[in-house]
């Protein structure tokens, strides 16, 4: 498990890449889904999701679609074209960040 | 898989309603989510409220509610660290420009001007507002909303009158005045009237409401500072002393003209009629400035508006010069009347005497090279500008004198 604060300023990051390919999850399977791909390192807290999975809706980055669970409803998240631009953008920085940090915190990165 | 009962979901349902979840749509998530939870776990473990209690905690670090205010945060101010980042480094900007600018002022280097105005139109019109804005979003009752809105109001209008009262812009003492009144008449009882029902804040109230007005009594203190007693008396004494020259030199030119030799009263009559006129045209500049200073009312003599208008930076200033610091018509006129003369009696009446009329010098002050306008009236008091027009009229009555002679 990393701290919170490593995860918070990469939470919409990962949102939109796992959406990106057009995918349509809900709030609980974005969760699975990264602690299985992370195998459980990272464990994205629901108290920090659910804020922002509303703001990037309302922000138009993501769009939604509700069905019916059982005696529930789930919504369902997608992403727009805008939110498609952004994952492009979030994702480019991401990695000219990580290319900084290698520098700054003189890491040695293992390949393979 | 066991899916949770109708009565369960209703269940969740209304206690995150009563854990302060208020947003349907956010409601519905969490339910989705915790209900997905709860029955996986309720695989192993078949007590509801166990396991429901076990599963929610996972949502909060203290309480659920900071679900919904990060998601209103998130919402409402989805520039929220962007206005928080903008009131750092608005800030920031505006103390530093402030205490360079400051410095700059006591060493009278150029350039303190434009910073002094710089550091507080950005505290007053950047950090004060966003302060306020995301200061009031944190609390929610409307008292201290309504105190922090007046808080801020003092703060971005005796700010504004600081910076008027450095820079001797008209207005500085309205707006001091106002400022203060702001927090003696409508802070403090409002402050003071609401803190003091709450009986944990009763002590700090009061002794805060003491030092407020203390603070508030301080400045009104330096509103009216002024010299000395003694030195008021003593420039006042030479403001009138230059009155009486001026009067006692008419006189004796009016005696000189009278006594001129027959032959030679033409010449002293043109003499006469030109320095009268411009004598004449410098009484219409005062009398303007006076007009001005009263706001036209025939009842107050010259010496009243004086020492009514003792420090009035602004009025000359306006009456003047433009809006750039240019010399105005006015002004213009009277330099070109002045240089006319001069030429008129050097050439001929033979005026020798270079004391006299040195419209064209300039002179340095604090390495800044001032024009004789800029010297005799730009940014100086209305009782120093009145006293530099009748030394002006003095100084034409004495060329008049000489060139009689």
């Amino acid at each position: 498990m990393y701290s919170s604060e490593l995860i918070k300023g990469t939470l919409r990051t990962i949102v939109l890449k796992l959406l990106a390919d057009g995918n349509k999850m809900y709030g609980y399977e974005i969760t699975q889904r990264v602690k299985e791909l992370t195998g459980n390192k990272i464990q994205l807290t629901e108290g920090a999701l659910y804020p922002t999975l509303h703001a990037m809706e309302a922000e138009g980055v993501l769009s939604t679609h509700t069905e019916n669970v059982g005696n529930r409803i789930r919504k369902y998240y997608g992403i727009t074209r805008s939110g498609k631009k952004l994952a492009g953008e979030k994702l480019s920085e991401y990695r000219d960040f990580i290319n900084t940090m290698v520098t700054l915190l003189d890491l040695q990165l293992k390949i393979g | 898989m066991q899916a949770l009962s109708h009565e369960q979901v209703a269940f969740i349902t209304s206690d995150l309603q009563r854990q302060g979840i208020e947003s349907e749509e956010l409601r519905l998530s969490l339910l989705d989510h915790i209900c997905t939870l709860v029955e996986e776990e309720l695989e192993n473990e078949s007590d509801f409220p166990v396991v429901y209690s076990r599963v929610l905690p996972r949502f909060f670090k203290k309480e659920l509610k900071e679900i919904q205010t990060e998601t209103n945060l998130l919402l409402t101010y989805k520039h929220y660290y962007a206005m928080k980042r903008t009131m750092m480094i608005s800030g920031a900007l505006s103390a530093l420009t402030f205490v360079l600018g400051s410095f700059f002022k006591i060493m009278h280097w150029p350039g303190a001007g434009v910073m002094l105005c710089l550091a507080v139109l950005v505290f007053c019109f950047g950090f004060l507002p966003i302060l306020f804005v995301l200061k009031t979003k944190e609390s929610i009752s409307s008292r201290d909303k309504i105190v922090l809105f007046i808080a801020t109001l003092f703060g971005i209008i005796v700010s504004l009158a600081s910076l008027f009262k450095v820079q001797h812009w008209p207005g500085a003492n309205m707006l001091w005045i106002s400022a203060l009144s702001i927090l003696v008449f409508l802070f403090l009882p409002i402050y003071y009237l609401t803190g003091i029902r709450n009986p944990e804040a009763k002590l700090n109230t009061t002794i805060s409401s003491i030092l407020i007005l203390v603070a508030a009594g301080i400045l009104f203190m330096m509103t009216n500072l002024r010299s000395s007693a003694w030195l008021e008396f003593g420039t006042d004494l030479a403001e009138q002393q230059i009155y009486v020259t001026r009067n006692a030199l008419n006189a004796s030119t009016n005696a000189v003209i009278a006594s001129v030799a027959p032959e030679r009263i033409a010449d002293a009559k043109a003499i006469q009629s030109d320095c009268d006129q411009l004598y004449n045209a410098i009484e219409g500049i005062k009398g303007d400035l006076v007009k001005r200073a009263t706001d036209d009312d025939p009842k107050i003599s010259e010496q009243e508006a004086i020492a009514m208008n003792k420090g009035n930076f602004g009025l000359p200033v306006s009456t003047l010069f433009d809006n750039e610091g240019k010399e105005s018509p006015l002004l213009q006129l009277l330099n070109a009347n002045l240089l006319n003369l001069r030429k008129t009696m050097q050439e001929k009446h033979g005026l020798t005497n270079p004391m006299l009329l040195k419209v064209d010098e300039t002179t340095v002050y604090d390495d800044e090279t001032k024009t004789w306008n800029q010297t005799h009236f730009y940014h100086l008091p209305f009782e120093v500008v009145m006293k530099n027009l009748t030394q002006l009229q003095i100084e034409i009555r004495l060329v008049e004198l000489t060139c009689i002679k």
